[in-house]
């Protein structure tokens, strides 16, 4: 008997806040990545060229926040990874708490994530535009948020799901790898087979494989195929977490 | 480039290990907690006022994308063209003139970047047809529907000279065009109507000088062998 009587969405509630708190410096550990990408990545994804001779020339520079896509994504596999670690999954025991709250409490996590990485990345695109236009000459081939407010919100959308998807995957193999650690092994074989295949085989099933979020036509195919694949890593990630010991050393 | 393929993944592999570290010792990090929600709260009012500043600056900016070359309208063969008769596109042209010179004609200056190409008309007069052709200027290959940037309009060229014995052709302004183009990541332009890729402005050729096509009548006398350099006359000057 209990004089309180706590709902799962509530005890969930409650573990994703003390989460939120508690990896504070993921997110700060975000904002420095992302200023790193500007600053220094900037350049790698921006690229000028020169053409014909005097007196006629040519010279031009595309810029691109393809470096802060990069490492924000880059983050969010990191992300997702760290977030099974045995001490993260020991601090849920402050809580009274079951399985289903701790893993909906990392979904609710991952979300607040993947919207936070979604919304800085294409806001820092501003940023990038800034810098374009300070050069002078500068044509901006994408559409802002006073002028195409619905495809500013969408940058967002696909930001955010890319991001969740990453941290899911971060996290499905975090969780394989806490099953066991000969995970580890197999990944990085299954990893080096992939990149074999694709640089042989490059248009063809592994190709097709990315193409199936990224050649997507329809925003709401799209979020389909990101929630069921949430879905499925997030089951997968439930199913390898239930086999697993309480209290990991 | 070079110093980009050396520090991208040395960066990289900091950042790997900058997150990894942080991330690992969360705990032990003597920050409070409420510093992270500052930067993050102080971070997103900054990237706000980015946005905002960058659609200001948008808005005030009138530089436009280069025009799309006409399909298959590229490495226009000019000296064909103009032996045959045969139409000529009127971006190639920078101006058709008339000169009127009295009996002899001269060009004293071969060579100053140009391309001269003589038609002797004939008939009586002293009145001689002159157009000239700027130099063309394509760039790139556009990956999206496969066409070519014109930016032969671009291109200023000081025109030739005349007096009423002669033409003189001025040395030709340096013309460096220069172009920033801003795209968002492809990943993120997958459904919006910006082009899902950059313009791909690849490379930049230019094809040819400047070239001038004059028509003179048989009754004018023609003088251009006041050059020394035989091999210059042959290059640059040619009699149709």
């Amino acid at each position: 008997m209990f004089s309180t009587q706590w709902s799962v969405h509530e005890l969930a509630k409650r573990q994703f806040l003390f989460k939120l708190n508690a990896n504070g410096p993921a997110f700060s550990m975000l904002i420095v990545l992302q200023i790193i990408a500007t600053v220094f990545l900037g350049g790698a994804s921006t690229s000028t060229s020169d053409y014909g001779s005097e007196p006629f020339s040519l010279s031009y520079t595309t810029v691109s926040n393809d470096g802060q896509v990069g490492l924000t994504l880059f983050w969010a596999l990191i992300v997702g990874f760290l977030l099974t670690s045995a001490a993260q999954r020991n601090e849920s025991f402050v809580f009274v708490t079951n399985r289903l709250t701790f893993q909906l409490a990392n979904f609710y996590f991952f979300c607040t994530a993947a919207l936070l990485g979604g919304v800085t990345t294409v806001m820092l695109g501003s940023v990038m535009k800034i810098i374009t236009l300070a050069g002078g000459h500068a044509v901006i081939e994408t559409a802002g948020l006073f002028s195409a407010p619905l495809e500013f919100f969408l940058q967002i959308f696909v930001m955010a799901s890319y991001t969740l998807l990453l941290m899911l995957v971060g996290y499905t193999l975090g969780t394989f790898v806490q099953y066991s650690r000969i995970f580890i092994m197999l990944f990085a074989l299954m990893w080096i087979g992939f990149m074999q295949f694709s640089f042989f085989m490059l248009g063809t099933d592994t190709d097709s494989l990315l193409q199936f979020y990224y050649a997507e036509p329809s925003v709401w195919l799209f979020a389909l195929k990101v929630l069921l694949s949430a879905a499925a890593l997030f089951g997968i990630s439930f199913w390898v977490t239930n086999r697993l010991e309480v209290r990991n050393p | 480039m070079m110093i980009f393929a050396i520090v991208t993944p040395i960066l990289l592999v900091l950042g790997l290990l900058t997150i990894m570290m942080t991330v690992k010792n969360m705990g032990r990090i003597q920050i409070k907690k409420n510093v992270h929600r500052k930067l993050i709260i102080g971070y997103l009012i900054l990237l706000f006022i980015g946005v905002i500043t960058a659609e200001i600056m948008t808005s005030m900016n009138d530089q436009e994308p280069p025009p799309k070359m006409p399909e298959n309208a590229a490495q226009f063969d000019l000296r064909s063209a103009i032996e045959q008769d045969a139409a000529i596109p009127e971006r190639l042209v920078a101006a058709r003139r008339t000169h009127e010179v009295d009996g002899i004609f001269a060009i004293p200056d071969l060579y100053n970047g140009a391309y001269i190409l003589i038609e002797r008309t004939p008939g009586e007069s002293n009145i001689i047809e002159e157009t000239v052709f700027k130099p063309e200027l394509y760039a790139g290959f556009d990956v999206s529907d496969g066409s070519y940037f014109d930016l032969t309009g671009k291109l200023q060229i000081e025109l030739p000279v005349w007096d009423s014995r002669s033409m003189r052709i001025p040395k030709q302004p340096v013309n460096k065009i220069r172009y920033s183009i801003y795209h968002d990541s492809n990943m993120l332009t997958q459904f919006g109507s910006s082009p899902s890729t950059s313009t791909g402005m690849v490379s930049g050729t230019v094809l040819g000088g400047m070239t001038i096509y004059l028509r003179i009548p048989e009754s004018i006398e023609l003088d251009i062998s006041e050059t020394e350099d035989e091999f210059e006359y042959d290059q640059y000057i040619e009699l149709l």
